[in-house]
């Protein structure tokens, strides 16, 4: 607990020079390409072309869940690539990291919440676009869009939760790294992104299992906010699992930052 | 002017670095976690020094003597063992190729490093040219660093550090590494870092350069702090050891050699109070010692309070996460608490799923009632 607090401090006082660092990681990463940065947008909009095709034509014929596909993708798999990017370069968030920020009078606390900042100028343009397809569908505007300024946190506060503590233990245990890759891989098809879960003949309990996961929460927070008109009060168990797995994860992630930082250099 | 009067920068008391001799990562990390011990090296046993403001020495010592890793762990990049190293204001470390980053053109590497240096991006583009112009890399500065000679990379190094204005300056063996005219502009940097009464530490194997840079010098033997004190009385002595060193045949310097590598191996911080503590002479000094000597980080460990609470989180979420797979109400719990463990069974399982199936159909069916009588209507 006081470990969260120390690190939520650090994060909190040097969340400038954190967001200068970010944004010239997004700079530098695309400098070789001749297309540079257009292919942060170009990838994701060639992969749900893909997933329309197969899935929303495919096997769903247009709609699924009462609404059409490519509505039920978008609000889906938009905050996905930010669940996905956050995720992937949080995992060696510190590792990369580490030989620039030990040298520097900076915590080692701001490496985790690199990758959320790195991430979310794209996620902001895809909404944008999302919404621009919400309206062209006749979905307007309404009261339920409000709900975004819930569920966008949602996601960012889990998000950095996963890195701090997925960053520490890719360092301290060798074959993590590996082991969250191929799980998270698994996670897509489980979190409701492409495939409808409820929908399938799978038993309740299971289905409510799936459904309890953090990343299926937060995509079905988006999904009740753009398209369900939905509060997220209306569930509130999940509301409450949620946060407290979340709670547990921040503890969790800190407690071993805390505890491993000053070893990082020694175990690389 | 004495000491007391002078701000005093670095203050090294009985530092020791170990370093574990596991064979692999995986290994290093179980000694960390459990109890499990591998062979040790103590690169460092027991450094104490104390550096004023203004100061400029010089760290002499053979190769392995642990030059290197008191000057990283004075930079902060690798933590002390044991004892205490304070360091006052910002400290900037020069090594060779310390921290360039081989995909990014040199350009983009001064911007990183700047940044990480805590300059905001206007002050970086005021600099710009200046650290360019200093590094004499021209046009190759838009070149990836990776295709750099050694020559470049130091001297890229150095142009960056020097230009962030750094309270303390390292310099681990950076000095000597480009040709006479990038040496001959580095001292005059220095130089002017010393008019301007910055603290300066540089690792160097010349000796010529030591005797006209230093004010003072720590020598450094294999992990021991040999002698400590104004430049030519100590260069003096070293001089004099390094001509009896090189006047032994080679199987005797090897021989002197492995008997420091075994002693460095054998190290405790016991044989370390024990030698000190006959130099003092009150039971109070004695005490304060052993404390400063046994001084330890200790990794954070959890309070009793913070135990409970992660606890009683992780039951609520087990309760909840029953709660929501089995589909129960808040109502039935209270009532039924057993249906939490009983709910699990194959049968209840399966009167869920036949529930849950009649739920839908009769949804469904529902909402086909609605529809049909919304056409109607609008008919």
């Amino acid at each position: 607990m006081r470990d969260l607090m120390q690190v939520l401090q650090e994060v909190w006082h040097n969340f400038p020079i954190a967001n200068r660092l970010a944004r010239f990681n997004v700079r530098s990463r695309w400098a070789d390409n001749y297309l540079g940065s257009v292919w942060d947008y170009l990838e994701p909009l060639m992969y749900i072309g893909t997933y329309f095709v197969v899935f929303g034509m495919g096997l769903y014929n247009g709609n699924v869940a009462g609404v059409p596909y490519i509505l039920w993708l978008l609000t889906g798999i938009v905050p996905w690539y930010f669940i996905q990017g956050a995720f992937n370069k949080g995992l060696t968030s510190v590792s990369s990291q580490l030989n620039l920020l030990t040298k520097t009078n900076y915590p080692m606390s701001i490496a985790p919440l690199m990758p959320l900042l790195e991430e979310i100028r794209r996620y902001f343009v895809l909404t944008i676009f999302m919404v621009m397809v919400l309206i062209a569908f006749g979905y307007h505007p309404s009261i339920y869009w409000i709900q975004i300024l819930y569920a966008i946190p949602c996601m960012l506060i889990c998000m950095f939760a996963i890195d701090l503590l997925n960053s520490t233990l890719t360092i301290v245990v060798p074959d993590y790294k590996t082991f969250a890759n191929s799980l998270f891989r698994l996670i897509f098809f489980f979190s409701g992104i492409v495939i409808n879960i409820d929908a399938k003949n799978l038993p309740v309990a299971v289905v409510s299992v799936i459904k309890m996961m953090p990343f299926y929460y937060i995509i079905q927070m988006f999904r009740d906010t753009f398209l369900y008109h939905r509060w997220f009060w209306q569930q509130p168990s999940n509301t409450l699992f949620f946060w407290l797995v979340v709670t547990l994860i921040l503890i969790g992630g800190a407690h071993l930052h805390v505890r491993f930082r000053n070893r990082f250099t020694d175990l690389m | 002017m004495t000491d007391s009067d002078k701000k005093i920068k670095v203050q090294a008391s009985f530092v020791t670095k170990r370093y574990e001799m596991a064979p692999t990562n995986a290994d290093k990390m179980k000694a960390a976690l459990s109890n499990k011990t591998f062979p040790s090296f103590w690169a460092l046993r027991g450094v104490s020094f104390t550096a004023y403001e203004g100061e400029t020495i010089a760290v002499v010592g053979t190769n392995g003597s642990g030059k290197s890793t008191l000057m990283k762990v004075m930079s902060g990049i690798i933590p002390a063992t044991s004892g205490e190293m304070k360091v006052n204001g910002a400290v900037s470390l020069i090594a060779i190729n310390a921290g360039l980053r081989g995909n990014m053109s040199g350009r983009e590497n001064i911007r990183l490093k700047g940044l990480m240096m805590g300059m905001s991006n206007q002050e970086i583009d005021q600099k710009m040219d200046d650290i360019i112009a200093f590094s004499e890399l021209g046009d190759f500065i838009d070149q990836q660093v990776k295709n750099y000679s050694s020559g470049m990379k130091s001297k890229l190094g150095f142009s960056i550090s020097v230009h962030a204005d750094p309270d303390i300056l390292i310099i681990d063996e950076a000095l000597s590494v480009g040709d006479a005219t990038f040496n001959r502009k580095s001292l005059e940097k220095i130089r002017e870092f010393q008019a301007q009464g910055k603290t300066i530490f540089f690792v160097s194997h010349d000796l010529q350069q030591v005797r006209e840079m230093a004010d003072r010098v720590l020598w450094l033997h294999f992990g021991k702090v040999r002698m400590f004190g104004p430049t030519n009385e100590v260069m003096d002595h070293y001089d004099e050891f390094v001509n009896e060193y090189k006047q032994l045949s080679q199987s005797e310097q090897a021989q002197y050699r492995n008997e420091l590598r075994d002693a460095q191996e054998q190290f405790t911080l016991d044989d370390l109070y024990h030698e000190t503590v006959s130099d003092v002479a009150s039971t109070q000094q004695a005490k304060q010692l052993k404390k400063e000597i046994y001084y330890e980080q200790h990794p954070s460990k959890m309070a009793r309070w913070e135990k409970w609470i992660i606890v009683v989180l992780a039951c609520l979420m087990i309760l909840v996460g029953d709660k929501i797979a089995l589909n129960l109400g808040f109502k039935t719990i209270v009532e039924k608490p057993a249906t939490l463990v009983t709910g699990w069974t194959p049968k209840k399982l399966h009167a869920l799923d036949e529930r849950h199936a009649k739920e839908t159909k009769e949804k469904a069916a529902l909402h086909k009632q609605q529809q049909n009588g919304k056409r109607k209507e609008s008919e």
